[in-house]
């Protein structure tokens, strides 16, 4: 296998993991994660545990200065610290030095709070302060935090709490220091339904978001579908798209954020069971008024059988190839089967073909110390950097032994591992022989042609 | 039937001269030597001539990485493909006796030479075979 787990923070006892902050369900998406600064590799994780005497909720920032090999916290002093265990948030790398962290002490499962806001600089490798409590909405999750060109933050956040469970999908901007109004950006679903606060999103550089959420009916709570919304850099609502519920399963988790390859954007999904699952690609264009297809099947050489519980890909693009990466949880049989396959297109201009897979990790073969009984894929992202040349995997399972009743998690990196080969090329420096650097070399060859004079009498 | 073969492939024009000269590329001049790929997938590795005198490329070995097998595939400085598909890198080994037993031969001889201006960029496509 090229890809092999090891552990972010082998320091941490067995009830102190880390999620990653992944784009996964409720909250904790931002852009896929690691990413790459001044030649260092850089992950945003929060720490959960349900163990009374080891809370430890915080936030922290992790620095690979070996290709992933090791991480170290930074700063871990005046790292943010959630509330709870169940309190979310998101993070934005703005491609400069700066990660806003945004959090809320509310919880998800009832509790609201408000939304905090702290920056880390890359450069000093250390926490500022908090900022962004005051007139803050009101909200019991965080779904993802960006900055737009103009400097201002965006966050997306659930809108109410009924039923026992949050929903709807809304969003404020934090600009000169102060919130503006909340807004909704779920009003284009179809009547009767309802975001349930989930959202895998992606910002182009001009400020404007492309949000899908799932959504449910707000009488039973059991019909499930996806559905596609523009926000536009000015706050107003662009281009929507519900999708059917014969089109997408909108019951697992695990949908990465989607990515723009021009003027596409493309969202990794999975058809619904009544469908054939399989995982596809979603690809809308153009990014003004997506028009929306789904691709066949993209894996269909998996020895897996579909359905599985995160078998949805996650994307991630470079300038010359969509990657997707697809996390399998085989309850099937016995044992607990866990695979991660790595795919990958080169035609970006159809990325709904070309696909070619193959398993980069397999329980079975992976280290001991990362095989539980009942284990199962939690968060896992997927990135690219260096020369778009290598890939990063993270993954973390959840962990119900018998032995331990508390639910933990061990959190680990998949690094590949790396073949070194050189190449010589073999060949000679051409001067001219007038260049007075080096020796001159006797040339031994055949004479250089040279035409005879012709000689014309009449 | 014998094939054709110039008698001096590698002809120095008058008014030059010719030095032999070799690059060699690593992992540590060339951070994408140092592989981390899934089975078919493909990278393109920029390997780049110094600025200066034109380079006559006239060969090329290889030291394959272990433990999987890749094909490479090299496009001249203009674009030009030198092969229709990937090759197996142990085709381009040096002094490996298994070389010959798979159909190789020890490194690959360029014939004709492959003209690199200076600053130039000849661009080794890898693929992960296996």
């Amino acid at each position: 296998m090229p890809y092999s787990p090891l552990l972010i923070d082998p320091a941490s006892t067995d009830n102190i993991g880390s999620y990653s902050m992944a784009p996964n369900g409720y909250g904790w998406a931002q852009q896929n994660s690691p990413f790459v600064y001044n030649g260092k590799l850089y992950m945003v994780l929060y720490r959960a545990t349900n163990a009374p005497a080891a809370n430890d909720f915080s936030i922290n920032v992790f620095v690979s200065s070996d290709k992933g090999s090791t991480w170290a916290a930074l700063d871990a002093a005046h790292a943010p610290v959630r509330g709870t265990a169940g309190a979310t948030g998101g993070c934005y790398f703005d491609g400069g030095h700066t990660v806003t962290v945004a959090w809320t002490d509310g919880s998800q499962l009832g509790a609201t709070g408000t939304i905090h806001l702290q920056d880390f600089d890359l450069s000093a490798g250390v926490w500022g302060a908090a900022y962004g409590a005051a007139g803050s909405p009101v909200v019991n999750l965080v779904d993802q935090i960006y900055k737009r060109p103009d400097g201002s933050l965006i966050a997306l956040f659930n809108r109410t709490f009924a039923a026992g469970r949050v929903q709807g999908l809304s969003a404020a901007v934090f600009s000169a220091g102060a919130w503006g109004a909340a807004f909704p950006i779920d009003s284009n679903i179809t009547a009767g339904n309802v975001s349930d606060s989930r959202a895998a999103t992606v910002m182009d550089a001009s400020g404007n978001l492309y949000v899908f959420t799932r959504c449910t009916d707000t009488a039973t709570f059991s019909t499930h579908f996806w559905s596609f919304q523009i926000v536009n850099a000015d706050n107003s609502l662009g281009a929507s798209h519900n999708f059917a519920t014969t089109d997408l399963d909108a019951t697992v988790n695990g949908n990465g954020n989607p990515v723009l390859i021009g003027n596409q954007v493309v969202f990794g999904a999975m058809t619904p069971l009544t469908g054939g699952q399989a995982a596809v690609v979603v690809v809308g264009t153009p990014l003004s008024a997506p028009v929306f297809t789904i691709s066949p099947g993209i894996d269909p050489g998996s020895p897996f059988s579909a359905g599985g519980t995160y078998y949805v890909p996650v994307l991630a693009a470079s300038a010359t190839t969509l990657y997707g990466l697809i996390a399998i949880t085989d309850t099937s049989g016995l044992n607990t089967v866990l695979s991660l396959r790595l795919g990958q297109t080169t035609n970006l201009a159809n990325p709904a073909a070309g696909w070619s897979w193959s398993e980069i990790y397999n329980i079975a073969s992976g280290p001991p110390s990362f095989n539980f009984v009942g284990q199962v894929w939690n968060n896992r992202t997927l990135a690219i950097y260096n020369n778009n040349t290598q890939i990063f995997v993270t993954a973390g399972a959840q962990i119900d032994a018998a032995a331990v009743q508390d639910t933990w998690f061990w959190f680990g990196i998949f690094t590949g591992v790396a073949a070194n080969f050189s190449v010589t090329l073999h060949g000679v420096n051409r001067y001219p022989r007038d260049n007075s650097s080096g020796p001159q070399v006797l040339v031994v060859g055949p004479e250089p042609f040279r035409p005879l004079p012709l000689r014309f009498k009449r | 039937m014998t094939n054709y073969r110039a008698q001096f492939p590698f002809l120095t024009p008058a008014g030059y001269r010719d030095e032999p000269y070799q690059y060699f590329f690593d992992n540590t001049s060339t951070p994408s030597l140092s592989l981390n790929l899934a089975v078919g997938q493909i990278i393109d590795v920029p390997l780049q001539i110094e600025p200066g005198p034109e380079f006559r490329w006239r060969g090329v070995t290889i030291t394959p990485p272990g433990g999987i097998v890749v094909g490479v595939q090299f496009l001249d400085p203009v674009g030009n493909q030198l092969s229709n598909d990937f090759q197996p890198a142990q085709f381009f080994q040096a002094l490996n006796p298994d070389a010959v037993t798979i159909g190789g031969k020890p490194g690959e001889v360029l014939e004709p030479e492959v003209s690199c201006p200076g600053g130039s960029v000849i661009i080794m496509r890898v693929q992960r075979l296996a």
